[in-house]
């Protein structure tokens, strides 16, 4: 691999990991099984497009993108907190009517094609490292242990007045908010929105934070939330390996086949419990 | 302190609550008794503020529907602890109960000594784990900790849920013990329902036995040194 190879795993790893973060969010923390990401990826790419085509500023167009993922975080907690719908099909049907709001966002095309002057590395790096110490830091807030005691034990946290359907939905938002940042960043680093480029984030997130888990087994919450972009790097890395060695002729449409038996592998490895967050 | 006028409630069809009356006054220690199915669990949810009874009145220090002073101990210590959470993290969670919960650190140098200080009237060596999880504390460890989380916070009535139900006879006991020591020290109006008829003579100043949804009897404090648990087993069964 050359240094633009390189170059491209730690760009793409780190877009990945703010979306691994806001996965950590919502599936450790909140234990709340949430499929929203799929739709919410794809949701911040179009709406960071447009905003850039419409003449907004680079940091305004991210700006625009996460309120637009909170947004549709938030529309699963209400269908889960007041329809009653259960956490995994509230996020499924936010994410299916997505899909439909993606492409009126996009005016009525499947992919979008913009330019950013200049690139957007170093914004990346800087909001990246910003989100790592933000989320770091709520999570040894009291609000922070308050949305940790919702996703352990819900009947208790209500009996010390944690409210329930407050909580959820502010969690919901912010990691859908993170997520939709992430595929913001993605559509501004490849010049390119696609209506289907928000498939697979979920798994691809959940890869993330199981191999951060794996080799940051700490209980500290600094340290998993760094762990979630750790791992999203260490996943490009195998995935980068496991293309380029000729031996195993591999081909790139493989690729969902070697990210399912890599969650299964870091899965079924012991290790993981007790030191690790929560 | 506690009143509840004319409660009612129909839970899955079935009518569990029937125009209960019951004023408790401050600093009172009651104990409930009744058989499987009597209402008590559901009577603490009501006072708790977890479920609303279908009809009737609640008023805690003379304000209605006033939940946030009702505190409460489960009777599953699992169920009243995070397992995951460290004592410490435990304890955090109960600090802030009905109290906004801002952004700043849960853990810091002065709630910890606080939680020592809370932690050492059980005597069983906790504060110096502050950093174990829960999970790893015995079951009467466990439901001391959810004792010492319910009353860290502000409240003016505190429900014991029958929590000896889920401990062996020895950690029943010694935290029973315990319960009545803080109940005594505190000075608080508190409730406590149970199925140990030895702990229901023994502690507390009245004695209420629950049936079809009402107070079917009420003995005082002088009343209960006159009986023994065969009495109080038998007004509960027998008629």
């Amino acid at each position: 691999m050359n240094g633009y190879e390189w170059n491209i795993i730690l760009q793409i790893g780190l877009i990945y990991g703010i979306v691994a973060i806001g996965i950590f969010l919502s599936f450790r923390v909140l234990n709340f099984a949430d499929m929203t990401c799929d739709g919410a990826f794809t949701l911040g790419g179009c709406l960071a497009a447009v905003g850039i085509k419409l003449g907004l500023s680079v940091p305004m167009a991210l700006i625009f993108a996460f309120l637009g993922g909170g947004v549709a975080g938030w529309a699963t907690a209400c269908l889960h907190n007041y329809c009653k719908i259960t956490d995994i099909l509230a996020g499924i049907l936010v994410a299916f009517m997505l899909y439909s709001l993606n492409l009126r966002i996009m005016g009525g095309v499947p992919n979008v094609t913009l330019h950013v002057d200049g690139g957007c590395g170093k914004i990346l790096t800087s909001v990246g490292t910003g989100v790592i110490l933000v989320i770091g830091y709520l999570l040894i807030s009291d609000f922070g242990l308050a949305l940790r005691g919702l996703g352990q034990n819900r009947h208790l946290s209500q009996s010390y007045g944690i409210r329930t359907a407050k909580t959820i939905a502010t969690g919901l938002a912010l990691s859908n908010g993170l997520i939709a940042l992430g595929g913001s960043f993605f559509a501004l680093t490849q010049n390119f929105c696609d209506i289907g480029s928000g498939i697979g984030t979920l798994v691809i997130g959940l890869a993330s934070m199981v191999i951060g888990e794996k080799i940051l087994p700490f209980r500290s919450p600094a340290v998993a939330v760094a762990a979630c972009v750790v791992g999203s790097i260490v996943y490009r890395l195998i995935i980068g390996f496991a293309l380029h060695c000729d031996v195993l002729s591999l081909r790139s449409s493989d690729l969902n086949l070697i990210t399912g038996l890599l969650i299964i592998a870091f899965m079924t490895t012991r290790g993981r419990q007790k030191r690790c967050f929560p | 302190m506690l009143s509840l006028k004319n409660i009612g409630i129909v839970l899955g069809g079935q009518r569990v609550l029937n125009g209960l009356n019951l004023e408790v006054q401050e600093g009172e220690f009651v104990v409930i008794i009744g058989a499987n199915g009597t209402g008590k669990s559901t009577l603490f949810n009501i006072i708790s503020g977890a479920i609303a009874p279908t009809c009737g009145k609640i008023t805690v220090g003379g304000v209605a529907n006033n939940f946030c002073q009702v505190a409460r101990v489960f009777q599953d210590p699992r169920m009243g602890t995070v397992g995951n959470f460290t004592i410490s993290e435990n304890m955090a969670l109960a600090l802030r109960r009905h109290k906004r919960r801002s952004l700043i650190p849960f853990e810091t140098r002065k709630r910890r000594e606080f939680f020592r200080e809370y932690l050492s009237i059980l005597g069983m060596d906790l504060e110096n784990r502050l950093d174990d999880p829960a999970s790893t504390l015995s079951g009467g460890q466990r439901q001391a900790l959810s004792l010492t989380m319910s009353i860290i916070g502000d409240y003016s009535v505190l429900l014991l849920d029958e929590i000896t139900a889920a401990l062996d006879p020895k950690s029943s006991e010694k935290v029973m013990a315990l319960a009545n020591k803080i109940v005594s020290a505190e000075g608080k109006t508190c409730l406590m329902a149970t199925h140990n008829m030895h702990h229901a003579l023994t502690f507390g100043e009245k004695l209420l036995v629950l049936r079809n949804g009402k107070i079917d009897k009420l003995f005082m404090k002088a009343e209960k040194r006159n009986l023994s648990p065969a009495d109080l087993i038998e007004t509960f069964i027998c008629h």
